[in-house]
């Protein structure tokens, strides 16, 4: 029974990601914490400070640890494959009856017409993601400076260089 | 069906496999570091797509859900050999981050609870909210921005904020409205427009 909600929770993210990873952190976190309260906050603002840390979509990284953690190995593959379930029929759809592999003049127009949509999902992510880790004027300023940091070196150095940092930042900062 | 030979003769699933699963293992948090690593793996280095169809493939990669970069290893995929290639390419991309998920769910719920994990987490976590806030810009530059696009997003967001809604009304609003606003003669689209 959990594993059919599972899945049927991660075919709903999969069926909403729309835009990349980011945006659909919110996503993620409704389903996951406010919906189903399989992780607990805590939990969730580590799967996805994990989730950019470790090699793939964040999508499918937060499917495999949250599964991982409701439902075992099994669980993890499930929701890995309820993820990418929706995108892949779409496409396939899509490349059967509309067009072979091009874009289209639909699909510019279904994009434009997200972009507002996705936009605001990424600022709200700052919102919902930031309101479970930063408790403190110390976690602000942190996340203030690597903001400040990517915009003025995003090319050169790697994001992951700046949350490792921050990370040992935070040991020193916060281990009480 | 537009197939792309490589000089060297014909490209096997598993070559197909194992070139999506190095992009997979080298695309460090999500789409951030993932359309380079397309790029240079695809286009300069294998010669298996040119530039247009590189847009092309990302382009509608986007528009549809799920990661992108899983679209984009169907799309090749397909353009490859098939159904068959559709399978070996997706595979290939999932499976390395399925793998590294695994190894580090086996350690992280277990130590999650000692005071210098936390302590790292909440470090770490504060630098993701910084660099998701830099992904509005990213996302944004890519945008076609207006005062509509800038009005609607802003108007979707307050709607999230107010509300606790579904996030996923987002997407609804902006595709409904969507609809409504940009009819023929709005095609300012830029052709990028990813979020990382």
């Amino acid at each position: 029974m959990i594993l059919f909600q599972l899945y049927l929770s991660f075919l709903l993210i999969g069926i909403s990601a729309y835009g990349g990873g980011v945006a659909t952190i919110s996503l993620i976190q409704y389903e996951i914490v406010t919906a189903h309260g399989w992780l607990t906050a805590q939990q969730m603002g580590e799967v996805i400070t994990l989730a950019q840390m470790t090699p793939g979509p964040i999508a499918i990284n937060a499917a495999t640890l949250t599964g991982y953690r409701v439902a075992g190995i099994g669980g993890s593959l499930l929701a890995s494959l309820a993820v990418i379930t929706p995108g892949v029929l779409l496409l396939a759809g899509y490349t059967f009856l509309v067009s072979r592999l091009r874009s289209t003049d639909l699909l510019d127009r279904i994009k434009l017409a997200l972009q507002p949509g996705i936009l605001a999902l990424i600022a709200y992510a700052v919102y919902t993601f930031g309101s479970i880790v930063i408790d403190g004027t110390a976690g602000a300023v942190i996340a203030a400076v690597v903001f400040a940091g990517v915009l003025a070196f995003g090319r050169r150095v790697h994001p992951v260089f700046f949350i490792l940092a921050a990370g040992l930042i935070g040991i020193a900062v916060f281990r009480s | 069906m537009d197939k792309t030979e490589s000089p060297g003769g014909p490209i096997t699933l598993a070559r197909i496999f194992a070139v999506f699963f190095k992009i997979g293992l080298f695309t460090f948090g999500g789409g951030f570091a993932m359309l380079p690593v397309l790029g240079y793996e695809l286009r300069t280095r294998r010669k298996w797509m040119d530039e247009e169809t590189l847009t092309d493939t990302i382009s509608v990669a986007t528009v549809f859900p799920g990661a992108v970069s899983v679209n984009a290893a169907f799309l090749q995929g397909l353009r490859m050999r098939g159904p068959a290639g559709i399978l070996a390419a997706v595979a290939g991309i999932v499976t390395p981050s399925v793998l590294v998920i695994l190894l580090v769910a086996a350690f992280l719920f277990r130590f999650s609870d000692l005071p210098t994990v936390q302590a790292f987490f909440k470090g770490a976590g504060a630098a993701v909210t910084g660099l998701i806030a830099y992904a509005v810009t990213v996302f944004g530059r890519g945008c076609t921005l207006n005062v509509r696009t800038i009005g609607l997003s802003i108007l979707i967001l307050g709607v999230l904020l107010a509300f606790d809604l579904h996030p996923i009304v987002a997407i609804l609003i902006s595709g409904g409205l969507g609809v409504f606003f940009f009819r023929k003669g709005h095609h300012g689209f830029s052709g990028r427009g990813e979020a990382p």
